[in-house]
């Protein structure tokens, strides 16, 4: 004992399937509790006075399709786990039974590979040996291995923006986020052994859903929008971002139809070129 | 020492130290003021005898003391000390608690009391205090909700009595302090609340345990059976359809 596990030693699967590309884990959950002060004694003991819940962030590469990206919808709970050993001997656990996305960012800049980002927000029981002995059946197997590895690079990587003027203007960097908050609704028990009631009700996503696109280019014609255009009508543009990988296989999508320029940057520097940074948000509402 | 610390202030009522997290005492007297027809103001006459409120949140830690049970109690008043001061003819009024998903119980008891206090404020404390089991939402339920309401978000109970003091002349505290009209409600919120409410009331019977976390026995019942005096439902932007039932019960 008293040996470490490596990350090449540690796997995390969603929904029993590995993903690859991870770079870094942090789960963790806080118990919300309150004193008990009485008068005319002082300090008796804690007690709890929130739901339970935990948290989970995820940074990844991405170098094939993000299983994470598809949770972004209405009820879409899904188990994670990661798991650790040293050698050959499994030592441990660390997951989640029903677990909710609550936001997912990517960005990319000119030379890198695309970097993931995603919050799950953990409802249930969090720790070691949640998934049941069915659940956890294939984890580590093969037939638990992820999607096959077909890395993007520049040129499989394509944005475009007519309002900016993309064809003439380079876009050397971008980030898109898109927050799904989740909104837990919880219910008394209906008898004392009614361990039910601990798990919320319903968990559901907060609508309108958020998308917030950053873009950086490299400036040829562009010109800047007056800021007090948005008086007469907020500047709205189509902003399309598509990521295959090196063998064409699409990895991740982003279309936003009549974005909201919300902020605009202007810089530049002696050692570099002059530079336009937009900021663009979507909001989409409920499908039915 | 100019102030005192909360752990220095123990309330006591009927001889019994309460797991109180907060209190609050006043007394008020009616005070009119006299004016002569010249403008001037001849005196301040008292038009009612001096009257104060004793209130306070705790956690239930067993069963409801008895002087604490608004339904059980008699005419008789109770006394008790706060902070060094000592009160009498003390006369429970209402109680009242709220219990919502995974948030602790604090009962609310508030009493009546007449005349004015004595001794002066001194700090006390009783170390014995300290308990081990204290009312939570996590294990306390209600039961016999309306069939259609699947799942309950909170609920309330409450219960009142009516109090009137009856003074003879020449005497500034009431001889006696009557105990009328005594009522108990309860209103639980829930996901459906159909359709409850006739002109008459349709009749309810509402039973609510409260529990300690850790333990599989009631700490107290409470029941409250009557009718559905009112029903209503809600909503807000961001929010849930959420209904409501109110159960009045005529104990008195």
């Amino acid at each position: 004992m008293k040996n470490a596990s490596l990350s090449y030693e540690q796997n995390f699967f969603v929904n029993g399937t590995g993903l690859s590309g991870v770079q870094s884990i942090n789960g963790s959950y806080g118990i919300n509790e309150q004193p008990i002060n009485i008068i005319g004694h002082g300090y008796v003991n804690n007690i709890i006075n929130q739901p339970l819940e935990g948290e989970f962030t995820i940074q990844r590469t991405l170098i094939n399709e993000d299983a994470l990206l598809n949770m972004t919808g209405d009820n879409i709970a899904f188990s994670g786990v990661v798991t650790y050993k040293h050698g050959a001997v499994s030592t441990g656990s660390f997951g989640f039974h029903s677990g909710y996305l609550t936001s997912y960012s990517m960005s990319c800049e000119v030379g890198n590979l695309p970097s993931v980002s995603t919050n799950i927000s953990v409802y249930g029981d969090l720790g070691p040996g949640i998934l049941s002995a069915s659940e956890s059946l294939g984890l580590g197997t093969a037939a638990a291995a992820d999607k096959t590895i077909e890395p993007p690079n520049a040129g499989t990587i394509t944005i475009s923006c007519d309002e900016l003027q993309t064809s003439t203007n380079r876009i050397v960097s971008f980030s898109h986020e898109v927050n799904c908050p989740r909104q837990a609704v919880y219910a008394l028990p209906v008898s004392a052994s009614d361990t039910k009631a601990k798990l919320p009700v319903q968990v559901d996503s907060v609508y309108p859903i958020e998308e917030t696109t950053n873009l950086t280019l490299e400036i040829d014609d562009y010109q800047t929008k007056n800021l007090y255009d948005y008086l007469t009508g907020v500047f709205t543009g189509k902003v399309d971002i598509d990521i295959n990988g090196n063998n064409g296989t699409n990895l991740a999508s982003f279309h936003l139809d009549d974005a909201r320029l919300i902020s605009e940057s202007f810089s530049s520097d002696v050692n570099g070129v002059a530079l336009a940074n937009l900021t663009f948000i979507n909001y989409t509402n409920r499908t039915r | 020492m100019a102030f005192l610390k909360y752990e220095d202030v123990l309330l006591k009522v009927a001889g019994e130290s309460i797991f109180a997290q907060q209190a609050s005492i006043n007394v008020s007297t009616s005070l009119e003021p006299v004016r002569l027809i010249d403008g001037s103001i001849r005196r301040y006459a008292a038009s009612n005898g001096a009257r104060g409120t004793l209130s306070f949140s705790h956690y239930l830690t067993g069963s409801i003391a008895s002087f604490l049970d608004v339904t059980g109690v008699a005419e008789t008043s109770t006394n008790g000390s706060f902070g060094g001061l000592t009160f009498d003819n003390a006369y429970l009024k209402s109680m009242q608690f709220q219990v919502q998903p995974y948030a602790p119980i604090l009962v609310e008891s508030s009493f009546d009391f007449y005349g004015s206090f004595s001794n002066s404020i001194s700090a006390s404390h009783d170390v014995e205090l300290a308990k081990d089991k204290y009312s939570h939402a996590i294990k306390s339920f209600v039961a016999g909700t309306p069939s259609n309401m699947n799942h309950t978000l909170s609920f309330s109970y409450a219960v009142n009595a009516a109090r009137t003091p009856v003074y003879l002349a020449g005497e500034t505290v009431p001889t006696r302090v009557t105990k009328e009209a005594t009522n108990i409600q309860m209103t639980v919120q829930g996901d459906n609340i159909g359709t409850n409410i006739n002109h008459g009331g349709a009749e309810a019977n509402l039973r609510c345990s409260i529990f300690d976390i850790n333990d599989s026995t009631a700490l107290q019942n409470f029941h409250c059976s009557g009718r559905i005096s009112q029903q209503e439902l809600n909503v807000d932007q961001q929010g849930y359809l959420v209904g409501q039932i109110s159960v009045i019960e005529a104990d008195q």
